[in-house]
């Protein structure tokens, strides 16, 4: 495990990793937007997925904090759309529900792949809402998908995990796969 | 990779033998090759209701997989109703079921195709890519 400024620089001067970071639930919508304006200030483009907190308010902190918008495609699994089918505005693609994994996956696919620069990143907000809709192996193996997903396409991957001790077994798991794992409580 | 090529021309060899045997027996062209395509269509089936159950309840790929499964069913059974009918020689009436089957796997099409249209242009990003190029143009002009 590495400090938080470790961690921070290290995300930003290497290419190519899957990261864990474990924040406190107190600091995390800062580390969060410290995180992406780290990226975006040196101008890597990708991919936020919040399944957490809704897009308009993931959005008032990153104006808050002057983050570069146009440098990131949104995917919001939180925000419920009014009919079961997905819904897309000119700033986000909202999928409806984090029990839908599928679309989630796909959603991710087509972002990724469609960003103009081989260096991007992929930004997963968070674990722990996945493992309230999902089962604890549906989500490890999501996880693992991801993560081998994010080596193939060789960009940034960060996975955003709340500290909580019932996910502890999950966070143990998923560290082993990760190349950089960062306790940011 | 030699192999693989070996293993390849082993299993088509194989296939091929296979075939000319069961028409050599059979001695019916047309019989022989609608029940292979049978047997092709029941194992499409079974691998795209393996992946519909696999598939997040709900999700837009899901429904998809429901309309191509249904172009399935409808084009074995068309294919079906077409090996009955040269077997038993089907009249009249009973050839407008194959007609029936033929349209019904037209529309389930066209119903398959627009839904991936519309999957096209929701997962689709390309308004978006524009803004952000601009973006990272301007961001390298900055940095230089």
């Amino acid at each position: 495990m590495v400090d938080k400024k470790r961690f921070s620089e290290q995300l930003v001067s290497m290419k190519d990793y899957v990261a864990l970071a474990i924040v406190n639930v107190k600091k995390y919508q800062q580390i969060n937007v410290d995180i992406i304006k780290s990226l975006t200030d040196k101008g890597v483009p990708g991919v936020y997925v919040t399944l957490n907190k809704p897009f308009n308010t993931v959005k008032k902190f990153f104006e808050e904090k002057k983050v570069d918008f146009r440098l990131i495609l949104f995917i919001d699994a939180v925000t419920e759309v009014s009919t079961s089918e997905i819904k897309k505005t000119k700033a986000c693609l909202f999928i409806g529900s984090p029990e839908n994994l599928s679309d989630i996956s796909i959603a991710i696919d087509q972002a990724v792949t469609a960003i103009p620069s081989k260096d991007k990143f992929l930004f997963f907000d968070s674990l722990n809402t996945l493992l309230v809709y999902n089962d604890v192996r549906v989500v490890a193996r999501f996880i693992h998908f991801l993560a081998n997903k994010m080596r193939t396409w060789k960009i940034r991957g960060i996975i955003i995990s709340l500290k909580k001790e019932s996910d502890k077994e999950l966070i143990d798991e998923l560290s082993q796969i990760c190349d950089l794992t960062a306790d940011l409580r | 990779m030699l192999g693989n090529i070996l293993k390849f021309l082993i299993a088509l060899f194989a296939i091929v033998l296979g075939l000319f045997v069961i028409i050599k027996l059979v001695g019916n062209v047309e019989l022989v090759v609608g029940i292979i395509s049978l047997t092709f269509g029941i194992l499409a089936i079974i691998w795209t209701l393996k992946a519909r159950s696999i598939l997040s309840t709900g999700s837009s790929l899901r429904k998809y997989t429901g309309n191509f499964l249904m172009c399935l069913i409808f084009i074995l059974l068309f294919s079906i109703w077409d090996t009955m009918a040269r077997i038993l020689n089907f009249q009249g009436i009973f050839l407008y079921f194959e007609y029936f089957f033929i349209v019904m796997t037209y529309m389930v099409f066209v119903m398959a195709a627009y839904q991936i249209l519309y999957l096209g242009k929701e997962f689709g990003f390309l308004k978006e890519i524009k803004v952000m190029k601009k973006a990272i143009k301007e961001k390298k002009l900055k940095t230089k």
